[in-house]
């Protein structure tokens, strides 16, 4: 097995819901799962918060950009579960994968950033003893790690404000690395 | 020397040559060749002399002439210039490498920057360009400098129009203005109850749309034709077209703000529902091949419109392109930001910008004098001559969301975030307020920019709404000009969208449309026995509330639309309780506005009825149609007739400076 396969298969031990299976590159909003299928999560683990996108940013906008929520605040630095939609890139950046609320694609080498990412996006990275290209996999993603705010340049030139250091994939016992 | 071709087959023939060139994949052969010639001409284009001269410009009206040259394989071009009528025109002609795909190698571009002449007529433009080996080539065009003094005004004569106020219903053709009136006042026994404000202008003419590249114009160079009086290709606006891809080194022409407050000292204001780096407001206020380059196009507007329009009023959405990179919700990048060469910008006297994401531009404008408003209630209570507006941090909310709002009957703009956007009659209001400062006089640009957004959605009641929004405007304007007679106000679109129109009228009552809208019946149920046209179709009745504004859009018997340039959508004839997603909105895919509908064909479902569209796509299109205009106050009795719509500019300029100023 691949080292990205494995890695992938990781990801589906992180927590990897299948029922968006079919959901594709198309930023539009059209077939997707129901964000009700949280409600069919697993039991979060001990000492882990859930978290949601909508639970980014303070609603009304103040005067000027957006603010961190209280929640959001109170979870820095702490365990999070949170489930998404990976991101289709053209052009994704090494141990790094967007999370969104809603399936979405990105064509970099087109607009560059100019796209329609919406703020609340979370930028999550993969422990460093995974492999660097992290494989496009559709459908809701379940994943936790720890929470890290405020603006952060990455390698690939865009701005991170919210993101996900993720956990390294569970081994089962005696499992060589 | 090109010959000449004389007869509609030639012409065609070059025009057909000229296309096959542009569809050609595989870089052409290198012959040593005057690729363009700008300003465009159908002298250069076709071998056609004659009337309509394509570039047509003000006395006095600063633009650029440019040329892309191709050599022989192995050599290179050394250099070129410009001749008018004969004479070579003096000044700087700088050069740079042509760097669109497709061009032979070593194309070089040449330029001379911001030329004017005071003599008016037809001007015969030649460009000669020499190559290493001493081969020299030349190519002709023309252009036109317009006189201001052979106008047909004749009621009313009587100084110049010191106020211009355009105002600009983004995408709104014959049947939006229709379908407004229509609710607004009703109809009965053959008669319009009464007008809408545009309907009382004195004035009204007819305006072709097409844009230097197609019969379908986008709203970039569907504005710029009034800020400028010229023709641009699709997506481009102050600018025409060039071989480079940079979005901002192309030739310039300058735009009515900043002419006017070059040679006369007045202040521009530009106010817009939309994101303020959108087409229309940019058109008055930016000069870039690309409307989509935000970060660039909202710096210019202080660094170069501020000091070279007297921009004093800027207002509408579009927080995201002010808010410095670091900044959750910032939308600015490098990559649609500028740093203007410095022939461009020593060449027009600007400054040449930055590639500076992290910028603070609210803080900038702070800087330079302005009054920030985030909300309606700080409009208010904004204070001084120059003032800026982000309600928003894309496209603002609709009327229709933002009237629910203040009834209490919607909490659409909550979900959105932003809960407190004034009217687009209100922003007027403030902007007339505060540009009447300048005692020299304005221009004031106006977008009720969702009737174009609306009707793309085919989000009937939405559209209607927003041109009902931008009438009260209009009746705001058009007060003003009732106490200050030395204002001109225009009412025009950019184009057509969505080849709208009204079929008739329901022929059931709200309940019953609700119940078949949820019947899965199809046509059966939604067309059939609903769809009322003559007879039946009657007199639609609204209810007005003391607002302005339908109690409801939903009433027995209601106004029913179409679409001649759809997309597919479903329809059931009932208001859309939620407007589609817009992907520039910040909070899109996040609860709650991820259960509004992704599009057209993702509402209205229940009842099945799909009308299918001639067009692909989620969205209907813009359309080559002709667009109303209604002109009141000083000068208005010029714009009569069907005109094209660089001719809007000349007219507005002929009232804005007096005949026999030039």
């Amino acid at each position: 097995m691949s080292r990205n396969a494995r890695f992938l298969r990781c990801l589906v031990a992180a927590g990897l819901l299948a029922a968006a299976a079919g959901c594709s590159k198309s930023s539009e909003g059209g077939a997707r799962p129901p964000v009700a299928e949280r409600d069919k999560l697993p039991p979060l683990p001990d000492g882990v918060t859930e978290l949601k996108f909508a639970e980014f940013y303070r609603m009304p906008v103040g005067p000027r950009g957006l603010e961190y929520t209280e929640r959001l605040e109170s979870l820095r630095g702490k365990k999070v579960r949170i489930a998404g939609y990976m991101v289709r890139q053209v052009e994704p950046a090494a141990r790094t994968l967007l999370l969104a609320a809603k399936p979405m694609s990105v064509h970099e080498d087109d607009y560059g950033f100019c796209d329609d990412l919406p703020p609340q996006i979370l930028h999550v990275l993969t422990p460093d003893s995974e492999p660097s290209a992290v494989p496009f996999t559709p459908g809701i993603l379940l994943l936790t790690g720890r929470l890290d705010l405020g603006p952060r340049q990455e390698p690939d030139g865009r701005v991170s404000h919210v993101r996900l250091f993720l956990d390294p994939p569970a081994r089962k016992s005696g499992q060589r690395g | 020397m090109r010959h000449r071709m004389k007869g509609s087959l030639l012409i065609l023939a070059a025009i057909g040559a000229a296309a096959m060139l542009v569809q050609a994949e595989e870089r052409p052969a290198a012959t040593l060749k005057i690729l363009r010639l700008t300003p465009p001409s159908n002298l250069f284009a076709l071998g056609d002399p004659n009337p309509p001269i394509i570039a047509r410009f003000l006395p006095g009206q600063r633009f650029d002439f440019q040329a892309t040259v191709a050599p022989d394989a192995g050599q290179t071009i050394t250099d070129a210039d410009f001749w008018v009528d004969g004479k070579k025109v003096s000044g700087p002609v700088t050069s740079t490498l042509a760097t669109v795909a497709g061009l032979p190698a070593a194309t070089r571009i040449f330029t001379r920057r911001a030329y004017s002449s005071n003599k008016t007529g037809v001007r015969h433009l030649v460009v000669r360009a020499a190559q290493s080996d001493g081969q020299v080539v030349t190519a002709e065009g023309n252009f036109e400098i317009v006189r201001l003094d052979d106008d047909d005004h004749d009621g009313d004569r009587g100084g110049r129009a010191k106020n211009i106020i355009i105002m600009i219903g983004d995408g709104m053709g014959i049947a939006h203005r229709t379908a407004a009136r229509l609710m607004l006042h009703g109809a009965y026994q053959g008669k319009s109850r009464a007008p809408l404000a545009m309907d009382t202008f004195p004035t009204t003419g007819i305006v072709t749309t097409h844009s230097l590249n197609s019969i379908v114009t986008d709203s970039a160079p569907g504005a710029f034709c009034y800020s400028a009086g010229n023709k641009t290709n699709n997506n481009q606006l102050g600018v025409f077209p060039d071989d480079t891809t940079d979005f901002f080194d192309n030739p310039r022409v300058e735009l009515i703000g900043e002419y006017l407050a070059r040679t006369e000292g007045r202040s521009l204001g530009i106010v817009t529902t939309a994101d303020v780096f959108d087409a229309t407001p940019a058109a008055f206020g930016a000069h870039t091949s690309n409307r989509g380059a935000g970060t660039g196009i909202c710096d210019g507007y202080l660094d170069e419109q501020v000091p070279n329009s007297n921009l004093r009023v800027l207002m509408g959405g579009g927080r995201k392109w002010f808010l410095p990179q670091g900044t959750p919700g910032s939308a600015r990048v490098s990559s649609l930001d500028y740093v203007l060469p410095a022939e461009l910008s020593t060449g027009w006297g600007v400054a040449p910008g930055s590639l500076d994401p992290t910028r603070d531009l609210i803080a900038n404008f702070q800087g330079a004098g302005f009054a920030y408003a985030a909300n309606k209630t700080q409009m208010d209570a904004a204070v001084g001559d120059r003032l800026l507006g982000l309600f928003a941090f894309s496209n603002m909310n609709v009327s229709l969301d933002k009237i629910g709002k203040r009834r209490g009957t919607s909490t659409i703009v909550d979900d959105f975030g932003f809960p407190d956007q004034p009217m687009l009659d209100e922003m007027t209001a403030k902007a007339l307020d505060v540009l009447q400062s300048n005692h020299r006089g304005f221009v004031l640009m106006v977008e009720g920019a969702s009737i174009d957004k609306q009707a793309h959605n085919m989000d009937t009641d939405r559209w209607i709404l927003e041109a009902i929004e931008f009438d009260r405007a209009i009746g705001v304007a058009k007060a003003f000009a009732e106490t200050h007679r030395d204002t001109l106000v225009i009412v025009t679109a950019d184009h057509e969208c969505s080849g709208a129109n009204i079929i008739g009228a329901s022929t059931v009552t709200n309940s019953a449309l609700v119940t078949r809208s949820t019947s899965g019946g199809g046509a059966a149920q939604l067309r059939a026995g609903v769809v009322g046209n003559y007879d039946a179709a009657g007199f639609p009745v609204y209810v007005i509330a003391p607002d302005g504004y339908p109690v409801t859009t939903d009433p027995d018997f209601k106004l029913l639309i179409g679409y001649a340039a759809n997309a597919d959508r479903y329809e059931d004839w009932l208001t859309n309780l939620k407007p589609i997603q817009d992907t520039q909105q910040p909070f899109i895919g996040v609860a709650p506005l991820n259960t509004y509908p992704a599009g057209p064909l993702n509402r209205d479902t229940a009842g099945n009825f799909l009308v299918t569209g001639q067009v692909e796509g989620t969205t209907a299109v813009h359309t080559a149609s002709d667009i109303p205009l209604s002109a009141f106050g000083r000068g208005s009795s010029a714009f009569t007739g069907v005109m094209d719509n660089t001719d809007v500019f000349f007219k507005v300029m002929k009232a804005a400076l007096g005949e026999g100023k030039h």
